[in-house]
């Protein structure tokens, strides 16, 4: 249950300010290039930018001593709620310490002292106004799938409910992803529909702003609409809307009583039931790039409402135990196993995989309120992926493809982006 | 905020608007630390994190832009205090208005050298960025207790420096073969393989001055490169990740062994410390407390809950009661026959003095892999943090014979236990002392390790008497050496059984310092007299 700012403060007097959070896992770590995980300190280099450092600024904020300023707000903002801060203090604090939660917590806190961004407004505006984060007409949602002969799950059972998201319905340049997906189902005779028109948004980039309500108001709409088509799962090939739905709605209290699949976790599956065939070789090395919704922070939210217990002292334990997001449970192997069914495709990896995934630089409204830094994280990234000696990278996010494909028009690097969706096609 | 407002203008217009704060929740972010009642230790006062009061934070990206700053500081009186990685409240300025200089800009890795087997880096290198880079080439460096998240300069030039893998790496501050140097009056100083065109030795050395054994914790100015020894590596060049985050492990190469002896009494213990080290043989050699095995590998040691449900089969097994006088071992060869050979001598020695397998009952397959990784790259220290948000680094640092450690270890038990007692420190049991030797020599490092609440001030404060009354008996009764408690103001309490060595340090400080504008505190003051 998402609590408020202030019941976290004794979690914040925990940190020992050991730096963890600024690195990957450091058993992993293969080189001094690709050691950082914080996209955010690594920009702005104060510690108050780090994982860490965040949090201390919310001590001092709760104890009276940071008032709000130009350079709180940057503070609290420009981060990508990546959830890297989170997973690697989980190796040192053993979760005692709710980072993700907190810096939402700090970030609502914000907002209820009406001290949200102005760049944040246009994202806002479009929410309430067209359901959407992009600023495009509601009526238009469902124009991606116009031609296909899909089942509208407000007039249909299904199955299988099939969410776009924001990103896939209304980027034109990345029709191609969600078209592809939705025909590999049908082929694969699912039976699945969409909302089509219908569809909204799934609330989380209001959510990672601070604004928890937008979230709350789309987390019952999507279940409303879940009961209604009958549908059994929900699949969606938007990483940021899958973790909404496996991680943050549960979090805020939602059960959607639904399984939750990535369009990868599904079609993996396909392909073990040999539903899924590639026929054509596609010679290409590339690397896969875990997106963050995808991987730490598309765990399942597992509830706890314990309490703290001093034993030998003055260690303490939880009782009952306290679940522990390690980041490793959230969707690596499925997207892989997709890359490596298709003929041709020899899979390399970064340095920072899974857990330790670098982020694109597009969350937490980074995209929107700070591009440049949003660009500046996903170069670092591309940086990486070249590293590798692959000719393209390839990831299962919308969000990631668009920030990357823009970092690399804007300084004017090449390098290929693709979404899985866009090497499926090429193999059949 | 900087009470001059030209200063602050300078400062600034030296390192760039991003590169320089005065807001409070910059500010904020650096006077966090916990156990900053350490602060108000060393000068018997009252301090605590909210207390300090930064007047800016500045970050420099080169030498150059580190000497502007300190002339600056000299010219307006400013009091300054640099640290790298940061971790600990050491790296706090205490007085009022001070400049914090945070290293983490000056990140590189200026150049390693494997033929002549030196590496020079930058303050925000950290251990493991610098070995996973060195692994590579058949090296290795020392990496010290706190971790390998930690800055590899910092520990070399200012701040104790010891390390589980001291037998072979030795300890950080040995390990110094150059460095940049901007005194507190702001000179340049590179001596050593640092200097500019110098290679293949390291020159006349000042470690004596700037450092000695502890470290002047940033009172004597800013270091902005070093040089330092390594070491061979005999594992491979990339070490195989096992076990899930967060607890992770590494894959025991075929030419390693490890090992964890206990011993019927401490004698025996020493006596085959002793051997082993005069064999030369180990490449780790070190002694963990037994609560310190269930929190780090044993069973995962991924929360306090994991923790205590170890801890509680190991009470039930009584090796809790057992478990003061063991030794952890690990040995590699670069080919089988020198691994044989190693082995044979250990399990002599082991045969000699009467020891005996320890834990063989408990540790997995995984709890061997973390452990290894654990003492190769000094992986998750930190998790002292959680054992009720304690405290760790108490003690002494360089005892100077293991003979001195053991009958140190017996004198303060007493003191310990009356903590326990008083509900102020967690119960451990018998030991909570961590050491290790050094250089493949008897002396080395000792260090107690145990845990209080520090978001309890009160607590905190009670806590810290212990330091008092251990280092009290300890220089009294000449069984340990330096302590790593003893700085600043404390360092008195040695000072007086080792030639006055404090008044030394408080002319080199005046030499260096005349404006005394490093911040002093942890170095040389009058305060608490």
């Amino acid at each position: 249950m998402l609590k408020k700012l202030e019941e976290y403060k004794w979690e914040l007097g925990l940190c020992g300010r050991c730096s963890y959070c600024k690195w990957v896992n450091l058993p992993v770590l293969k080189t001094h290039r690709f050691s950082k995980i914080c996209p955010s300190i690594e920009d702005r280099n104060f510690h108050a930018y780090g994982g860490g450092g965040k949090l201390h600024v919310a001590w001092g904020f709760l104890k009276g001593n940071v008032p709000y300023s130009e350079k709180m707000l940057d503070i609290v903002y420009r981060c990508t709620m990546c959830g890297a801060c989170d997973a690697s203090c989980r190796v040192i604090m053993g979760g005692m310490i709710s980072n993700n939660e907190i810096l939402h917590a700090l970030r609502v806190k914000c907002v209820e002292d009406g001290q949200s961004l102005p760049e944040q407004m246009e994202l806002l505006n479009s929410m309430k106004k067209e359901d959407n984060t992009l600023g495009e007409p509601k009526a238009k949602r469902g124009d991606w799938a116009d031609g296909l002969g899909l089942k509208n799950v407000t007039k249909e059972k299904v199955d299988v409910l099939f969410h776009a998201g924001c990103r896939l319905s209304y980027d034109k340049d990345l029709r191609g992803v969600v078209t592809e997906y939705a025909t590999l189902l049908k082929g694969a005779g699912v039976d699945f529909g969409i909302a089509g028109r219908e569809e909204a948004c799934c609330g989380l980039h209001a959510f990672d702003l601070g604004f928890k309500g937008e979230m709350e108001k789309y987390a019952d709409d999507i279940k409303n609409k879940i009961a209604a088509s009958g549908a059994t799962r929900l699949v969606t090939p938007c990483a940021d809307c899958y973790s909404a739905f496996k991680y943050y709605y549960p979090w805020i209290g939602v059960k959607l009583n639904v399984e939750v699949l990535h369009i990868t976790e599904y079609l993996d599956r396909l392909a073990g039931k040999a539903k899924l065939k590639f026929g054509e070789e596609v010679p290409m090395r590339v690397t896969y790039h875990d997106p963050c919704h995808l991987g730490r922070l598309g765990e399942a939210y597992e509830p706890w409402d314990g309490e703290w217990k001093e034993v030998m002292g003055h260690m303490l334990i939880s009782e009952p135990p306290k679940p522990i997001r390690t980041g490793e449970d959230g969707v690596y192997e499925s997207p892989r196993n997709i890359l490596r069914s298709i003929p041709g495709i020899e899979l390399v990896e970064m340095e920072r995989n899974r857990v330790n995934s670098w982020c694109c630089g597009a969350g937490g409204g980074a995209m929107e309120s700070f591009p440049d830094f949003a660009h500046r994280t996903a170069i670092e990234r591309i940086e990486e992926a070249k590293a590798t000696g692959a000719q393209a990278l390839v990831t299962s996010c919308p969000w990631c493809e668009r920030n990357f494909k823009d970092a690399i028009a804007e300084v004017g690097v090449k390098f290929e982006i693709y979404d899985i969706a866009e090497l499926i096609r090429r193999a059949k | 905020m900087l009470k001059s407002r030209d200063a602050a203008k300078i400062l600034e217009n030296i390192v760039g608007e991003d590169n320089f704060s005065e807001d409070p929740a910059v500010i904020n972010s650096y006077t966090f630390q916990p156990f900053s009642e350490v602060i108000g230790f060393y000068g018997n006062k009252d301090v605590t994190n909210d207390e300090v009061k930064l007047g800016a934070v500045i970050l420099p990206g080169s030498v150059d832009e580190m000497q502007a700053i300190v002339k600056v500081c000299n010219r307006y009186k400013i009091n300054f205090k640099a640290f790298s990685t940061g971790l600990g409240a050491f790296g706090l300025p205490v007085k009022e208005g001070s400049l914090q200089i945070d290293m983490r800009r000056m990140n590189r890795i200026i150049k390693l050298d494997d033929k002549n087997m030196y590496a020079i880096v930058e303050p925000y290198v950290s251990h493991l960025e610098l070995q996973a880079e060195l692994l590579k080439k058949g090296l290795t460096c020392h990496v010290i207790g706190a971790g390998s998240q930690t800055s590899v300069l910092a520990s070399a030039t200012s701040l104790v420096g010891s390390g589980h893998s001291a037998i072979t790496t030795s300890y950080q501050g040995r390990n110094v073969l150059g460095e940049e140097w901007v005194t507190p009056a702001g000179e340049i100083v590179r001596w050593g393989l640092v200097e500019e065109g110098k290679a293949g030795y390291p020159g006349p050395g000042l470690r004596g001055i700037y450092r000695g054994r502890s470290g002047a914790a940033g009172s004597l100015g800013v270091f902005t490169k070093v040089a330092v020894k390594l070491y061979p590596w005999p594992g491979p060049a990339e070490l195989e990740v096992t076990g899930r985050n967060p607890t992770l492990g590494y894959k025991i190469p075929d030419n390693f062994r490890v090992y964890m002896f206990s011993f019927p009494d401490s004698q025996s213990l020493a006596d085959a410390t002793y051997k082993l080290t005069e064999a030369e043989i180990t490449y780790h050699l070190w002694y963990y407390p037994i609560f310190m095995h269930a929190q780090r590998w044993l069973g995962g040691g991924k929360s306090n809950n994991d923790h205590y449900e170890v801890w509680g089969k190991l009470k039930a097994a009584r090796m809790v009661d057992k478990s003061l006088d063991q030794l952890t071992v690990i040995i590699a060869g670069y080919s089988n026959k020198e691994l044989n050979f190693r082995e044979k001598i250990v399990k002599e020695v082991i045969r000699e003095t009467g020891g005996d397998e320890f834990l063989p009952n408990f540790m997995t397959q995984e709890d061997w892999e973390r452990f290894f990784c654990a003492a190769i790259v000094v992986h998750k220290p930190c998790t002292e943090f959680r054992s009720g948000a304690g405290e760790t680094g108490g003690g002494w640092s360089q005892c100077f014979n293991l003979d001195a450690f053991v009958k140190g270890r017996g004198e303060v038990r007493d003191i310990f236990k009356k903590y326990i007692e008083k509900e102020i420190i967690n119960d451990y049991g018998r030991d909570t002392f961590w050491a290790g030797s050094e250089d493949q020599r008897a002396s080395g490092h000792a260090e107690f390790v145990s845990h209080s609440d520090w978001r309890n001030t009160e607590l905190t404060k009670a806590y810290y008497k212990i330091f008092d009354e251990t280092e009290e008996v300890a220089v009294k009764k000449n069984v340990l050496g330096t302590g790593l408690r003893l700085m600043g103001p404390k360092e008195r309490i040695a000072s007086q059984y080792l030639g006055n060595y404090y008044e030394y340090k408080r002319k080199i400080k005046k030499a260096l310092d005349p404006n005394d504008v490093a911040d002093s505190y942890l170095y040389v003051t009058d305060e608490g007299k």
